[in-house]
């Protein structure tokens, strides 16, 4: 499996539970307060509920529902509120998913036989991730008919303002994809954002726009 | 069996052929005639006089029935609803406390009501508080009958267990499930020890995944106001609304560990189970 991009690494607040969706795959994705990034299935295994209403303690996150808490790291259930005094099944536990923060960026893949990084600039600032209405690879289309380079299938570079920018493309579900941005640091950042984040809002309009 | 599902249109026939609720009667609109939802199908409801009718939109008149305060209509030919008899004493107060429209399946709302575990977290500082999240053993059986799942000497603490509490108590419950989407809590009185304050769930099944919840109050309590009871019963729906709309999948799994329920779900074991003896598929992921 393929890692792709889920968010920014300063979607990941202190304390904060974000959501994601990877190829239909709804993901609670948390950090802990020693750094440690979570990327789980946004699902209590208790009663289905999603864990991204719940609360980030720092070392465990707490299901909003009945608070039973999972360890961050093994997503073991160490806690069982109704029943303080255990015992807590081996096996409860959420279910986690392959998870690398690089480049500014989170990468989770879907299974554990996981192939390699896509190759980021080392020093690189994050533009606004634009979610668009259509699937990665309509998207990837696009962007390659528009002459950008490609650097793998949903992966492309163009110069933008003097700077080096890499379009990520997250296939959210079938019909539609989130593009998170990564722009040379050489460059200086607001103008370079400013311009990029009106870029793509064009971009997208025309992407999503019915023939 | 002999029975085809063709002629229902996929609906099971426990489900094709009970009573479901289709409105409050008190506040179906004076002229005219509301349009809801019932099975997956258009429908409209209208007061006549201290009854009602309804129909398939653009079709023919359903079964009929004014009971409890609500309408109650089934696309099948159904039997007797189940009895209610504390709605017939006399110095209740008998009342729609709230009605909302929740994107989830029938049945995870009635396990829903059917939970205390959930109280100091979802209801902090009115059902519960983390302080006492403990659930102690209670009974669940199903009827000998088949006829309803009933739970009982349920103890939970509440901060505040009714709009008329005054202060914490350690409150005794009793659950009836008669329909597979009504539930009945039979919950100590504040006003008055040795009798119980009955609060149903009556969902209304507009379809698999959307429902409107009916909570339906037959309380001894002459003094609280209605607009306080009304706000009181609200404000705890509107705190299981997001977490009912945000249980994934929307429709209740039957099949073998898709949760992991622990003792404090032995009423949702209990219900799960006679939904399966029931044969219901509306709703449920089997």
């Amino acid at each position: 499996m393929s890692y792709h991009p889920v968010a920014s690494s300063r979607d990941l607040a202190g304390r904060h539970v974000f959501q994601a969706c990877l190829l239909g795959q709804d993901i609670a994705l948390w950090r802990a307060d020693d750094g440690t990034v979570n990327a789980w299935e946004n699902r209590c295994p208790h009663r289905g509920v999603r864990l991204s209403l719940g609360v980030n303690l720092g070392d465990r996150l707490m299901c909003r529902y009945h608070g039973w808490r999972y360890d961050s790291g093994s997503g073991a259930c160490s806690h069982i509120p109704a029943h303080p005094e255990g015992p807590i099944p081996a096996t409860l536990c959420a279910r986690r998913f392959p998870v690398i923060e690089a480049g500014g960026l989170v990468f989770v893949a879907l299974g554990d036989d996981t192939a390699a990084l896509p190759t980021l600039p080392e020093t690189a600032i994050p533009l606004r991730a634009l979610p668009v209405g259509r699937p990665a690879e309509a998207i990837a289309a696009a962007l390659a008919g528009a002459g950008l380079a490609a650097a793998g299938p949903l992966h492309f570079a163009e110069t933008q303002g003097g700077a080096t920018v890499h379009l990520l493309i997250q296939p959210a579900s079938g019909t539609t994809c989130v593009i998170h941005g990564l722009a040379d640091m050489s460059a200086e950042a607001l103008p370079l954002q400013r311009h990029m984040s009106r870029l793509m809002e064009s971009r997208r309009r025309a992407w999503e726009a019915r023939p | 069996m002999g029975f085809k599902m063709t002629e229902t249109g996929g609906i099971d026939p426990d489900t094709w052929n009970r009573w479901h609720v289709v409105g409050c009667h008190d506040e179906l609109p004076d002229d005219g005639a509301r349009a809801t939802r019932l099975l997956g199908r258009a429908i409209t409801v209208e007061r006549r006089g201290s009854g009602a009718e309804v129909r398939l939109t653009g079709g023919g008149a359903l079964p009929v029935k004014v009971a409890y305060g609500y309408v109650w209509s089934s696309l099948g030919t159904p039997g007797p609803l189940f009895e209610l008899p504390e709605h017939a004493e006399a110095d209740r107060r008998n009342l729609n406390g709230c009605s909302f429209f929740v994107r989830t399946s029938p049945p995870r709302a009635i396990e829903n009501f059917l939970d205390m575990a959930h109280f100091p977290f979802v209801h902090t500082g009115i059902l519960g508080e983390e302080a006492h999240p403990d659930v102690k053993d209670y009974d669940v059986a199903i009827s000998t009958d088949g006829r309803e799942v009933v739970a009982s000497n349920c103890h939970f603490y509440q901060p505040k267990a009714a709009a008329a509490s005054t202060g914490g108590v350690d409150v005794t419950y009793r659950y009836r499930v008669p329909h597979p989407w009504c539930a009945i809590l039979y919950k100590d009185s504040p006003a008055k020890p040795g009798r119980s304050d009955v609060i149903a769930l009556f969902v209304q099944p507009c379809g698999e995944e959307e429902i409107v919840a009916n909570l339906a109050l037959f309380i001894l309590d002459d003094d609280t106001p209605l607009p306080a009871l009304r706000r009181f019963q609200q404000q705890i729906f509107v705190q299981d609304k997001p977490i009912l709309e945000n249980q994934m999948p929307r429709r209740l799994p039957l099949y073998p560990r898709a949760d992991s329920p622990v003792r404090a779900d032995k009423a949702s074991i209990a219900y799960r189970r006679w939904l399966r003896q029931l044969g219901t598929s509306f709703g449920v992921l089997s």
